[in-house]
């Protein structure tokens, strides 16, 4: 009887403490499910890209823990940090003034030895273009702490964006280093690319990939892949690397974007028409539009190109309101368009605001547009100098040696351009090509 | 254009913030290339309305002005924009789906309107309203479905309330207001993120209001001055915790806590009533209601000291879950006591032992009659062997493997990296990792006794209450769902880099609650000595025995049905 009635006991304590034990686990492991009415004040998560993403977790959970204890600025500094981040994935830009508030509720809590909050206002200058604010809240965040790898990864970000390639390459060493991670790999590809190490820079990403675990990850490390492959006119490779990030985040319109630009490389025409719609209706950001303008006016649709174009007018009113200074595009589309007055100016205006590449280029080319062409080869060059594999810049450098006469310079450029990417641009690979056969054809 | 390529690649979002910037009052708050959506549900008993609002902001409605300017005149006239709502308010109809129970709902679109609004630099932005309406049959219980697919791929804010009218809303999962004064004025809080609710599932029945839900703001319950006051110490203490920690708020804290835990044993819930009857009503004696407070303060502590190392190291932890599931647990704990009570009751009933099973009557049986001499202060313990684990914990000890180390942040975002958190999440770990919890199976196997009764021989006047298995199942029981506060605390402790005064306050507190349920069991004790001392005169004594052998089974069932009420609780809102 006893024996009997210890069996049933040790029985029942044992099954109930292994459901609390396997609740536990459930619990634990699927956070915020089962789906639960809406937490009353933390609402419901945001943004689709990926319901279940881990950013998007760490957001909520942040959010629920700062509402229970509202003087936790650790908590408020990764919250703000994380906004930024789903600002970029998501392209939501509410999430920005959310980030600014999150991290000076931060630096109010503590303002000496708060290098969390500042990484993260280093992050959030860098998404507004503000780099050399960005660059000085990340050197505040290394004098507390030199380790703080995401710390390097926003110096060396804001280093790129003004041209200090070497300063960034040195922070970029020194994230790999401390942590080598998704995100230092994806930096260190971008800075080989930059250098012209293509290999290195595949290699780079390859590892990335291989140390990601969310789709988003995936997806980005795919974008990269694809697009380093289209920037040296491997469609194919490019077109599977797309379509591999597809396959973890559908709908992404960067991916999206990718794709369209393959199929209009390869001439076909529908899909890639469809494409820049689709992105530009899911993203109305101005280097699409401007994209899908130049491609709609290389088929010779110049209304429908004016219409995208207008909207890319539009987008440049809203940034001055903003009193936002982001001038590259506008620069090369007033030189395309042969505007050199207006080129040369937006040229400047971005040229006094960081001394990159990207920029040197652009002021490059609007000179040239304007006929300054001995002072345009002096950029253009800077711009080249790197050694980085660029088409677009390659073929503007040489437009401009053979408006200076150096035929066999420019010879050489457009030759090489060709040969890194043919695909380089819709509305400049016939002119390209034209050149080239006016010089005397490929090298 | 590949130049355009990786660089703006890398800044892709930087053009979103660009564009909304640090904008100025007339820009659309949302990002000038949101599109917005509202769904206002109404249900009555013959028909569904949805008055479904769509803000399109300043980019997208230039994307959308070549289909409303159809004359080219670069506005939109009057008739333009009536036309245009004409035209769009059918594409929302077909994108906003909605069945009740099994059928498809077949809109009906009366007065759709669009107007636009000056946004920032010039432009406009542009507001379609279109109302919907179908009939439907709601004059019975009824499940509606509504999912609002309208340009659901763009960035935006999605929101979804619902009202009835001569309809009752069962725990509906969206509230009844707006909270964006339908996609007026968005709230910038910073502890929320856009609205994203694009479906609801409504429970119906016929009736006014709605009951229950959690869309509605935090309902509180309606609170006892008590309560009050004990919720107003909480955040006391939270505060006490705060920048400044001198030794004298230290010791101040360490005080409160411990008030606030013998409080918080007092206020309703964790199933601590049932633990006092039983220890009541079962003969026990002083030790077994020490063993219970105990059993309460080791595992209330350990249980806080688990879950806020789990909350503090792990993002996927939702605190509220967690605790919903525990008072579950706790519940299914309880009625898994009651049950093995009822058993041995009526296993004692059919053996006829009246005599004995006495000693299992409830707090009133023994108020009634005691027959047998034994009484609690003289009963001692047979020297249980063995100790019994509180098998709470082990089992989450895998937090770590989703060491958040950098992979998943392109561009930093998430900062687990530098690591804050988590090393002080693991100093707090040694204070109960070196609890080695026995196991469950351990607890049974070295009584010879269950929960229930004993079946010695008739007369034998045995003088341990009962098992110490039902005991520590409910001091188990008692301590297994955290109290939040403690948890707060302890989290807040955490946050702030003072991860052992943290566990220091939470100990205190676990021995606050015990302290109360030990003096309430004492006085029990003390109470029922008291009474069985009343002598009692013959014909009340046979009728005493009636009653006491009908007690037993109505004390198990009352544990059992507690049991299971806090199981459904715990389940209902978790669903």
């Amino acid at each position: 009887m006893s024996s009997r009635r210890t069996t049933i006991i040790g029985g029942t304590v044992g099954v109930v403490l292994l459901l609390a034990v396997v609740t536990l686990l459930v619990g634990v492991n699927q956070g915020a499910t089962p789906p639960a009415p809406p937490p009353p004040a933390a609402q419901v998560n945001a943004n689709g890209i990926n319901g279940r993403d881990e950013l998007a977790r760490i957001i909520e959970q942040a959010q629920r823990s700062l509402q229970d204890n509202p003087n936790d600025y650790q908590k408020w500094a990764l919250l703000g940090g994380a906004y930024v981040e789903q600002a970029r994935i998501t392209a939501d830009p509410s999430y920005y003034p959310k980030s600014e508030g999150a991290l000076q509720k931060s630096l109010d809590l503590n303002s000496t030895d708060n290098d969390l909050a500042m990484t993260g206002m280093g992050q959030l200058s860098n998404a507004r273009h503000e780099f050399a604010t960005a660059a000085d809240w990340a050197r505040k965040a290394l004098a507390i702490n030199e380790f703080g790898s995401r710390t390097y990864g926003v110096l060396a970000d804001a280093l790129t964006q003004l041209g200090n390639y070497d300063g960034a390459t040195q922070a970029i060493q020194k994230m790999l280093e401390l942590k080598p991670g998704v995100s230092s790999f994806t930096r260190a590809s971008y800075n080989l690319e930059l250098h012209g190490n293509i290999d290195g820079a595949r290699a780079a990403l390859e590892q990335a990939l291989t140390s990601s675990f969310s789709p988003s990850d995936f997806a980005f490390c795919r974008l990269y892949l694809g697009q380093l492959a289209f920037n040296q006119g491997e469609l194919d490779e490019a077109d599977k690397q797309y379509d591999a990030g597809l396959r973890e985040t559908a709908d992404d319109p960067n991916l999206l974007y990718g794709k369209a630009q393959v199929a209009a490389a390869r001439g076909e025409v529908d899909t890639a028409l469809a494409g820049y719609a689709k992105v530009t209706a899911l993203r109305p950001l101005p280097q699409y539009l401007l994209e899908y303008g130049n491609y709609l006016f290389s088929l010779g649709r110049t209304d429908e190109a004016k219409v995208q174009y207008g909207l890319f007018e539009t987008t440049q009113q809203i940034f001055k309101v903003n009193g936002v200074q982001d001038n590259l595009s506008a620069a090369l589309l007033a030189a395309d368009q042969g505007d050199g007055k207006a080129a040369v100016a937006a040229g400047e205006a971005e040229w006094a605001l960081r001394k990159n590449v990207d920029a040197a280029d652009a002021l490059g080319w609007a000179l040239h547009s304007a006929g300054r062409d001995a002072e345009a080869l002096k950029y253009a060059q800077q711009a080249t100098a790197i050694g980085g594999r660029n088409a677009l810049f390659i073929f503007h450098r040489g437009m401009i040696e053979k408006a200076l006469g150096q035929q066999q310079a420019a010879r050489a450029s457009l030759d090489a351009a060709l040969r890194i990417n043919p695909y380089f641009s819709p509305i400049h690979e016939a002119d390209a090509k034209a050149a080239l056969a006016d010089l005397g054809g490929p090298l | 254009m590949t130049r355009l390529g990786k660089q703006a690649l890398l800044l892709a979002a930087t053009v979103g913030f660009v564009l909304l910037g640090s904008s100025p009052a007339s820009a659309h708050p949302l990002g000038n290339f949101t599109v917005n959506h509202y769904d206002g549900i109404s249900l009555s008993p013959d028909r569904v309305d949805v008055l479904s609002i769509v803000d399109i902001a300043e980019i997208p409605t230039a994307q959308e002005m070549p289909r409303i300017d159809t004359d080219g005149s670069g506005t939109a006239s009057a008739d333009e924009l009536a036309a245009y709502a004409g035209t769009e308010c059918q594409a929302v109809s077909a994108a906003v789906t909605a069945a009740v129970d099994s059928t498809t709902l077949n809109w009906t679109v009366t007065g759709p309107t669009a107007s636009t609004k000056p946004g920032v630099a010039g432009l406009s932005t542009l507001r379609l309203t279109c109302p919907l309406s179908a009939p439907a049959d709601l004059s019975g219980t009824s499940t509606v479905n509504l999912s609002d697919e309208y340009r659901s791929d763009r960035v935006g804010w999605h929101e979804i309330t619902a009202v009835g009218d001569g309809v009752r809303l069962l725990n509906p999962p969206v509230p009844a207001k707006t909270v964006s004064d339908e996609l007026r004025k968005y709230p910038n809080d910073l502890l929320n993120s856009p609205l994203s609710v694009r479906s609801a599932t409504l429970q119906t029945e016929p009736g006014q209001g709605s009951t229950g839900g959690g869309g509605d703001l935090l309902s509180t319950p309606s609170a006892d001055p008590f309560t009050r006051f004990i919720a107003s110490a909480d955040r006391y203490l939270e505060n006490l915790i705060g920048p400044t920690l001198t030794p004298l708020v230290g010791v101040l804290a360490v005080l409160l806590a411990v008030a606030l835990g013998s409080g918080h044993a007092l206020l309703p819930g964790h199933g601590k009533t049932v633990m006092a009857a039983y220890l009541a009503g079962r003969r026990g004696s002083k030790k077994d209601a020490l063993i219970v407070g105990a059993t309460v303060t080791g595992t209330h502590t350990a249980g806080v000291l688990v879950l806020g190392l789990l909350i503090s190291l792990s993002s996927a932890i939702a605190g509220e879950q967690v605790l919903r599931w525990l008072g579950v647990v706790s519940g299914l704990l309880v009625a898994g006591i009651g049950l093995a009570l009822l058993r041995s009751a009526l296993r004692a009933r059919r053996t006829g032992r009246l005599m004995e099973p006495v000693r299992e009557a409830a707090l009133v049986g023994a108020a009634v009659g005691h027959v047998h001499a034994p009484v609690g202060d003289r009963v001692e313990a047979d020297g249980h062997p063995r100790d019994h684990g509180p098998a709470y914990d082990d089992g989450h000890s895998h937090d770590d493997g989703r060491s958040h180390d950098d992979g998943h942040s392109h561009d930093d975002g998430h900062s687990h990296d530098d690591g804050h958190n988590h090393d002080h999440g693991r100093d707090g770990q040694p204070a109960h990792a070196d609890h080695d919890h026995d196991h469950a199976a351990q607890v049974a196997p070295g009584h010879s006794h269950g929960f229930g009764s004993h079946s010695h021989g008739p007369g034998e006047s045995h003088s341990h209450g009962y098992s110490r298995g039902g005991l520590i199942g409910m001091g188990i029981a008692g301590g297994l769902v955290p109290s939040p506060s403690a948890l707060v605390v302890l989290l807040a402790s955490i946050g702030l880099g003072r991860t052992v005064f943290g566990v220091l306050l939470v100990f205190a507190y676990g021995i606050g609650m015990a302290g109360t349920l030990t003096a309430v069991g004492l006085l029990l004790v003390r109470l029922r000595t008291r009474m069985s001392r009343v002598s009692v005169g013959g014909s009340l004594r046979r009728s005493a025995y009636g009653v006491a052998a009908v007690l037993p089974i109505l004390t198990a069932i009352l544990v059992l049905v507690v049991g299971l009420f806090l199981v459904a609780r715990g389940v209902g809102s978790t669903v």
